[in-house]
């Protein structure tokens, strides 16, 4: 298996587990509900009780660091043949001619990566958590992380094929992504791991 | 009394020479070098034995035992007959149908039967096979044997003869039925074989009739092909075809070439009916020329070189025909298919040159501009209209226009360049190709083409996929453009959206 292979399967292996912690944690939350409640209570009810605000500050960070991260998914692994020879920016050659190609393909992500989060209503699942706000900083501050992997991404696509080393580039892409992916993440995995109560 | 007389007779000839070879006939007189001398009343000590003493030998011998022993072990059968009868013979033919092609190999020979001569009066037989070929009315002789008086079979008085000169009926030029019959004499007598009873089990006839067919030479028309199929006028044209004859004749094929009427090369509609120029074996077709092949019992190649032939004059540059074989084995005529070809090329109306690619960055890349010319000269003295198209194709991909086409007025003796400037041809999936290039026009060149063949470009394309570098104002826009549209992005749906989670 290929480095390029492996790598994709952590970004999106972490994403699963964290989809998967969270239902968990939401089930462990309602049947302890149950448990130490007399009455019978719905999940919504609880789910509509259990939720707190976390801001709008935070909230519209919260999104555009979701949306970076889908850019920075799709430029780590299909602006170059990195994984795929057939399906890859290099390949759609209008994009590919156009000078704004980048942001075309970016925006194209972008709209996709919007219509999933209003459809999973993605805010509402850090409002089931407990944040502190050293954590509400540090998911805030991948927006930036998440520009050094797109920014990493496109280097190495303006240079590809390369002619020189590129591994320390790609490197540094792979590890702001993942590590913004790990950080975006975390109000789900430290529940889980029953760091907080 | 003829039967004591032939025992004496022949008793007398072994004694006498039995006295010849020894030197005296061993016996009771003891006066042979052989005898023991007890017994000399007849002869002494003499050893010459007299016809006297041979007398008293028989008559004293006849009171032994041992003489009517002697009278069986020397008695041979007298000539019981004076009267020499011809033996019987019959066409041997083993072939089991009564139809048979010309190529088809069959033993034929004789059989005789001697059953009333012995060997003593037997005479040499010479037979002779006959044949009445297909509408003839009289036999002919076509092979001839000779049976020895000893060639017979001791025991059943047969034998069989074969003609190995004729195995086939492949010598015939001329099919139907064959009568083949034996014809024998001994010197003294001719007979034959016709009255003979037929004995088909044993392969034996009086007279045989074959029907003798023939298989006619075929051409396979999938396998009738045109060299080259589009070629000059007088261009050195070779056609092709398989031909196959199963009785291995020599076959006189002919080449009926054709116009069409069609302009599609694939036309199959009607053939123009002009008079023919050089044929005689088809009235309707353009040209015939014949030649003779010697074909073979399995599909053999063969090919009609017309070099020098003149099938095509210069007014039939720009036409379509078609052609057909037959074919002759002296009996029978057979027709291929229509095979179609060759188109024949226009006569030049200009000269062209196509010129080398000029690539605007001489490391090639995709993003690049690339300027392509062709020179074009008239040959006609009024000159010619002519309009070019520029096409590129890249390796493993398909030939695209490129840029629009030119026209522009060619006159004899001046070059006139179509010039193709800065031109984009490519894009980025051409990237690390090798490409190549030619031109279309609407008038025929040098070589009765429309097209200039593709021209390969020196390099191939650079490899480089992006045309412009991390630190460019486009790339570091588009950069940019991607952090405020997601943070837009971002604060819009907050607020449209969500407020705050609430």
């Amino acid at each position: 298996m290929s480095l390029d292979l492996l790598a994709m399967l952590l970004v999106f292996g972490l994403l699963i587990v964290g989809a998967g912690l969270h239902k968990r944690n939401m089930e462990r939350i309602y049947t302890k509900m149950v448990a130490l409640s007399s009455k019978d209570v719905s999940k919504k009810d609880l789910y509509e009780e259990l939720s707190a605000p976390q801001g709008s500050n935070f909230n519209a960070f919260a999104l555009t660091a979701w949306i970076l991260l889908s850019i920075a998914v799709a430029y780590f692994y299909f602006l170059t043949p990195r994984i795929s020879l057939e399906f890859n920016y290099l390949q759609i050659a209008p994009l590919a001619k156009s000078p704004i190609g980048l942001v075309t393909f970016a925006a194209v992500v972008a709209f996709v990566t919007t219509v999933a989060i209003v459809s999973l209503d993605l805010p509402k699942v850090y409002s089931f958590y407990e944040m502190p706000k050293r954590l509400k900083a540090a998911i805030m501050s991948t927006v930036p992380v998440l520009g050094v992997s797109i920014t990493c991404s496109t280097y190495m696509a303006t240079v590809y094929p390369p002619e020189f080393s590129t591994t320390f580039i790609s490197a540094l892409g792979f590890v702001t992504l993942f590590g913004s992916v790990a950080i975006l993440l975390s109000p789900i995995y430290i529940r889980a791991m029953g760091v907080t109560k | 009394m003829k039967a004591c007389k032939g025992l004496c007779t022949l008793i007398l000839m072994i004694f006498l020479s039995s006295v010849t070879i020894v030197g005296g006939v061993p016996g009771p007189a003891g006066g042979g070098g052989g005898g023991d001398g007890s017994d000399n009343k007849h002869g002494g000590s003499s050893s010459k034995l007299t016809l006297k003493k041979f007398v008293n030998y028989l008559e004293d011998w006849e009171d032994e035992k041992e003489f009517d022993r002697m009278k069986e072990l020397l008695w041979k059968e007298p000539w019981t007959k004076e009267t020499y009868i011809p033996p019987a013979v019959w066409f041997y033919c083993s072939y089991p149908n009564d139809t048979i092609s010309r190529s088809d190999e069959l033993d034929i020979g004789a059989y005789i039967q001697d059953d009333h001569n012995p060997i003593d009066i037997r005479r040499v037989v010479h037979l002779y096979l006959e044949v009445q070929d297909p509408g003839e009315e009289e036999f002919r002789t076509v092979a001839s044997q000779k049976i020895q008086v000893d060639e017979y079979d001791q025991k059943y008085n047969n034998t069989q003869r074969l003609f190995p000169e004729v195995r086939s009926f492949d010598y015939l030029d001329r099919v139907g039925d064959v009568k083949l019959r034996i014809r024998a004499t001994d010197g003294v007598s001719v007979w034959d074989s016709t009255n003979r009873r037929d004995n088909p089990k044993s392969g034996r006839y009086g007279e045989r009739v074959l029907t003798v067919y023939n298989n006619p030479a075929k051409i396979n028309s999938t396998t009738m092909n045109i060299e080259p199929d589009l070629a000059r006028w007088d261009e050195y044209i070779i056609y092709t075809f398989d031909l196959a004859d199963k009785d291995q004749d020599d076959v006189d094929v002919t080449l009926h070439v054709y116009r069409n009427n069609s302009v599609e090369k694939s036309g199959k509609e009607g053939l123009e009916n002009e008079t023919a120029r050089n044929c005689t074996a088809n009235g309707d077709a353009l040209f015939c020329i014949s030649r003779t092949f010697p074909a073979k019992r399995e599909e053999s190649t063969f090919s009609f070189n017309v070099e020098g032939s003149e099938i095509f004059d210069k007014e039939d540059a720009g036409k379509n025909f078609s052609y057909k074989f037959s074919c002759n084995d002296s009996m029978n005529t057979t027709w291929s298919e229509m095979g179609y070809g060759p188109q024949l090329k226009e006569i030049a109306a200009i000269t062209v040159e196509p010129n080398d690619v000029i690539p605007e960055d001489e490391n090639c890349y995709w993003w690049g501009r690339y300027s392509f010319s062709l020179k074009v000269c008239s040959l006609n003295p009024e000159g010619e209209d002519v309009t070019v198209t520029l096409f590129t194709k890249t390796e493993n991909g398909s030939a695209k226009q490129c840029g629009k086409s030119l026209t522009d007025h060619v006159t004899r003796g001046n070059v006139t360049t179509f010039a193709f400037k800065d031109l984009k041809p490519f894009d980025v999936t051409d990237r690390n190709k090798t490409f190549g290039y030619y031109f279309t026009y609407d008038v025929p060149d040098q070589k009765g083409d429309y097209k200039t063949e593709l021209k390969r470009g020196e390099s191939a394309i650079n490899p480089k996929a992006l045309e412009h570098p991390m630190l460019s104002l486009v790339t570091i826009s588009n950069l940019v453009l991607i952090g405020l549209i997601s943070l837009l992005v971002g604060i819009l749906m907050e607020r449209k959206l969500f407020r705050g989670g609430r």
